[in-house]
């Protein structure tokens, strides 16, 4: 055996016998468990974990900011094609209004197309 | 039989297989939890409550639990957490829990057998700080890695060793010096 060895294995030694009453006691457990505990123990905790259910997803705030994101610039896009069309489809069906459902359109005023009419007869006279 | 960790977590993260998985980790894991929380509470009814909150956060925890963590560690981490926030707050039955374990006379007690030794040795302990406790029981008990109580405790495997070995001189000198 080398003379390091030999130092390796004083110095072992000694951290080995540094504290002998802890090694002495060393994988001993005196604390007791009433019998069949843990069988009980597992039974408590899976019927506890039962009434709460399913446990909650989490779900992240930059995951619902995503979410919120995608659905704002869908909403944008859409309003923009549905309102823009929406121009559009009023000048082509524009033509094709009559002269009340025109004013009624532009000033959002319910006219009478019996009290026009009226009007125009007494203007005529 | 035992399912490995990562099997445990698959399962878990498998629709409607939640409660299985869950069942397969309390069996993994129950004793070792309950063990680590009695030699800190010393007290069987306080480390039953305190393992069944234990496993409830863990329950409740497992939906954001990161797979590339290790799941052992980060349960003992929980365990540790509820250990000392009950000891927080119960300090004084703790103390009393401690100065109950008979060094004689110990037929008399139904939840500890050790002999007269080791009842010293409990006593010993319940002297060290809490963080010393927890260091020295971790290795001195559970056998953990330095590296594996650094995950659940924080710190350098330096500090830890420095800690345990302090530790152990105390409770060297207690044993050999009390009557």
């Amino acid at each position: 055996m080398s003379k390091n060895q030999n130092n390796m294995k004083t110095n072992n030694e000694h951290i080995e016998n540094e504290f002998p009453a802890l090694d002495k006691l060393k994988g001993q457990n005196g604390f007791k468990t009433p019998t069949g505990y843990f069988d009980l123990l597992q039974n408590s905790i899976m019927s506890k974990v039962s009434e709460t259910a399913k446990p909650k997803k989490v779900i992240s705030f930059y995951k619902v900011f995503g979410y919120a994101a995608s659905v704002a610039v869908i909403a944008g896009i859409a309003s923009i094609f549905f309102f823009g069309g929406n121009d559009q489809s009023s000048i082509e069906e524009f033509g094709q209004l009559t002269v009340n459902e025109y004013f009624e359109d532009i000033s959002g005023v319910d006219l009478e197309l019996d009290e026009s009419l009226e009007f125009d007869e007494m203007a005529m006279n | 039989m035992q399912l490995e960790d990562q099997d445990i977590l698959t399962l878990f993260f498998t629709k409607g297989k939640e409660q299985l998985a869950f069942g397969h980790l309390v069996n993994k894991y129950q004793e070792r939890m309950y063990w680590h929380i009695r030699k800190m509470v010393i007290n069987h009814e306080d480390a039953n409550d305190v393992t069944q909150n234990t496993f409830i956060k863990v329950w409740k925890g497992l939906p954001k639990f990161k797979k590339e963590s290790n799941l052992f560690t980060w349960m003992y981490r929980i365990a540790t957490n509820e250990t000392l926030n009950f000891i927080q707050t119960n300090k004084r039955r703790i103390a009393q829990s401690i100065e109950d374990i008979q060094i004689e006379n110990r037929k008399d007690d139904p939840f500890f057998s050790g002999d007269e030794i080791e009842a010293k040795l409990y006593k010993a302990i319940g002297t060290l700080p809490e963080k010393q406790r927890l260091v020295f029981n971790m290795k001195y008990f559970q056998e953990l890695k330095y590296t594996e109580i650094v995950e659940v405790l924080g710190g350098t495997v330096g500090s830890l060793k420095a800690s345990y070995h302090h530790a152990q001189k105390k409770i060297e000198a207690y044993l050999t010096n009390t009557d």
